[in-house]
């Protein structure tokens, strides 16, 4: 080689055609290595998205937890920035955090753990307290703040808190912490930003039930102790606190380089410590703590701690008397083009189905909704409108990545109407066997836009993510029919609609997938 | 990579560990942008379909037959995605997205870079933009493409011709 490179030179040196040819070349290697390395910042980029809807952290950035906001208030304050499809929101206490700790599935539950989720769902009171660090992608420096949270589950009131990430005008990824009063009818969301702004929203009974109901499936979730996470999770010790002999419950997700461990008392169940720990860097093998907190079931709030005063200096958007409506129910908003697809909500069943209501409207064409629900039968295809949730789809990141197999097929349930706008319920039958014994679980939908037929498999977006909390066996009526009423001018869920209804209609989707059966 | 650590890789990825697929990916990411900016051109709905090709590629490791071949592999699952997209002739999803913010303000020379880079023939802009994405030799990407070696270099020769004439031109690329 050395002497081609040699001969090759000496040509070069005598030839000026093939000079002048080598130098074109050299500045077009100039011109599109240029080109190309303005291109990395993309491609790092990709591979952190990748990375992050696969592992819930970024390869190159420090871990942080990329989750869809908490279901609290509707339209926050602060307009989150995006990075590209994946939004980054941490959770103070009781929301947040879910992807970054997506557990590995493994072969079974824990013993032990498992009695967790329902203590704390049946307790009247839960108080959170301690702290988390939070850092943002590619910052300096990292930020601690206090959690001290509340839920009251017997008032149905809860103080929480939350954390945004953004950005600020140079770029820069800020923390903005926020929290959220709820007293049973107001939610006051309290920013502490640079600007530090209160707003009240005001909430109907039903979406009052939902929202604490959300609020306390999100703390499940988010802490890796609801029903769906607690494969993984083995003894590792024994502590007393507070006069309560405690097992120490830990889960390591080694690929993520995360650990989460629960104090639980062993006589009851109830969970007293939660901490969750990380990898200081990936080269350092040594743990460190990101967050931990004491859990309190059954205590008494402290005065005041569900006030609806803002403190002072903080700048009022509006009143208590003045609160905004918090409208319907809205989940997720989708957008094909001029076509709009928007959930208002979902529930997860214990088969494993789901039942979700959703709506969609197109710019500039006529409403077609209207001759589309007409004599609909429930068990019949989901209706036309412009954009149609035809199915769901196992979430990339989500814990049931290996379960890719699985997908849901949406049949027309019911309709509903409020002021006018059609409300689809769709129920969608698991492909195979998969029954939800409690515990969030997160789709992507499979829209599909018309009449065109094109549809969107968006498998990896966490800001399309759908979450969906599982109804105990009692609750089919609050939430279901709750909601249908909710959505519907006359305050009431179509008659038919009952739970051995769906039971029957999902067995009747289940055996119409059977060769030669028919259609329900 | 060498073929051994790719290997090693691949069967951890089957075995369920997420975070090899990112050594993975950091290796392979860059052919699959450049085939994905090579047949759409244009680098957002490169970047779309790129990150759709990364991640279907994890989610069907388990059915890569030759665990040499990973390259290849996404590639071509890359570049699937990619006619698909022509195919639909349908725009991507619209989704609010910050990410022109944190990019460097284009100058009018790269801007006309650009453009003609989009101008260019896919057959021309892939085997181009492999080639200095990836550092890789005519002969390398002659077989990632399913050519020969003596095409991608005619290839790689009229490509250059090409922008340099609409490079040479004044103003907008013609």
């Amino acid at each position: 080689m050395d002497e081609q490179h040699t001969r090759a030179r000496l040509h070069l040196d005598t030839c000026p055609a093939c000079r002048a040819y080598f130098a074109s070349l050299e500045a077009d290697d100039r011109m599109l290595g240029a080109y190309v390395d303005r291109m990395y910042p993309t491609i790092t980029r990709l591979q952190n998205e990748v990375m992050v809807a696969i592992t819930g952290r970024s390869t190159v950035e420090s871990p942080w937890l990329f989750l869809p906001r908490a279901m609290l208030p509707t339209k926050p304050i602060v307009k989150t920035a995006r990075i590209a499809a994946v939004v980054a929101f941490v959770g103070i206490g009781l929301v947040g955090l879910a992807f970054l700790l997506r557990p590995l599935l493994g072969p079974s539950p824990a013993c032990g753990m498992d009695r967790v989720p329902y203590q704390l769902r049946r307790a009247d009171t839960i108080h959170v307290q301690g702290w988390l660090i939070v850092r943002a992608p590619g910052g300096a420096r990292d930020h601690k703040f206090a959690i001290n949270d509340w839920i009251d589950l017997k008032t149905q009131r809860f103080r929480t808190g939350q954390v945004h990430m953004t950005r600020n005008q140079a770029g820069e990824f800020i923390p903005v912490p926020s929290e959220f009063v709820f007293d049973g009818r107001h939610t006051m969301e309290m920013v502490h930003g640079d600007v530090r702004q209160v707003q009240f929203e005001v909430s109907t009974p039903f979406q009052a039930k939902l929202a604490l109901r959300q609020t306390l499936e999100h703390l499940l979730d988010w802490a890796q102790i609801g029903e769906q996470k607690l494969t993984g999770y083995t003894r590792t010790g024994h502590e007393r606190i507070g006069g309560d002999d405690c097992d120490i419950w830990t889960n390591e997700y080694s690929a993520l380089g995360h650990k989460t461990m629960c104090w639980v008392a062993s006589g009851s169940g109830n969970i007293k410590r939660w901490q969750w720990w990380a990898k200081a860097d990936e080269t350092v093998p040594s743990w460190r703590l990101m967050s931990t907190f004491d859990v309190e079931t059954n205590g008494t709030p402290p005065a005041g701690v569900f006030d609806m005063n803002p403190p002072e200096g903080m700048r009022l958007l509006n009143s208590q008397a003045g609160a905004r409506e918090r409208l319907g129910l809205e989940h997720r908003r989708f957008t094909l083009e001029d076509v709009e697809v928007q959930v208002a909500t979902l529930f997860t069943l214990t088969d494993g189905s789901v039942i979700m209501a959703w709506r969609s409207s197109a710019q500039g064409r006529e409403d077609p909704a209207a001759s589309l629900f007409e004599n609909l039968p429930a068990g019949a295809e989901v209706p036309k409108l412009p954009g149609r949730i035809v199915g769901l789809k196992v979430l990339v990141g989500s814990d049931f990545l290996d379960e890719a197999d699985v997908s849901w097929t949406g049949r027309h349930l019911a309709v509903t109407r409020q002021a006018g706008t059609p409300y689809e319920w769709s129920l969608y039958v698991p492909t195979r066997d998969f029954p939800c014994p409690g515990g969030t679980r997160s789709y992507a939908p499979l829209v599909e836009r018309y009449p065109d037929g094109w549809q969107s498999e968006d498998t990896r977006r966490s800001d399309w993510l759908l979450n969906s909390f599982t109804l105990g066996a009692d609750e089919f009526e609050a939430f279901v029919l709750g909601a249908m009423a909710e959505l519907n001018d006359g305050q009431a869920a179509p008659g038919y609609v009952t739970g051995a209804f769906v039971r029957q209609l999902v067995d009747q989707i289940r055996a119409s997938r059977k060769p030669g059966s028919p259609q329900p | 990579m060498d073929v051994d650590a790719e290997e090693k890789l691949i069967a951890a990825c089957r075995d369920g560990d997420r975070s090899a697929y990112g050594d993975l990916i950091r290796a392979h990411s860059g052919r699959v942008f450049a085939i994905c900016l090579g047949i759409l051109g244009n680098r957002h709905d490169a970047e779309d379909v790129a990150q759709q090709a990364l991640l279907k590629g994890f989610m069907e490791i388990r059915s890569l037959r030759d665990p040499d071949r990973f390259g290849r592999w996404i590639a071509q699952i890359a570049r699937n995605l990619c006619l698909d997209v022509v195919r639909r002739r349908k725009p991507p999803l619209v989704m609010p997205s910050v990410a022109d913010n944190v990019e460097q303000v284009d100058t009018d020379e790269y801007r006309r870079l650009e453009a003609a880079l989009a101008k260019l023939d896919s057959d021309y802009r892939v085997p181009l933009l492999l080639f200095y994405f990836e550092g890789r030799s005519t002969k390398s990407i002659g077989e990632a493409l399913g050519t020969t070696q003596g095409t991608i270099q005619t290839r790689l020769s009229r490509a250059r011709k090409q922008l340099r004439q609409w490079l040479a031109t004044e103003g907008d690329v013609p």
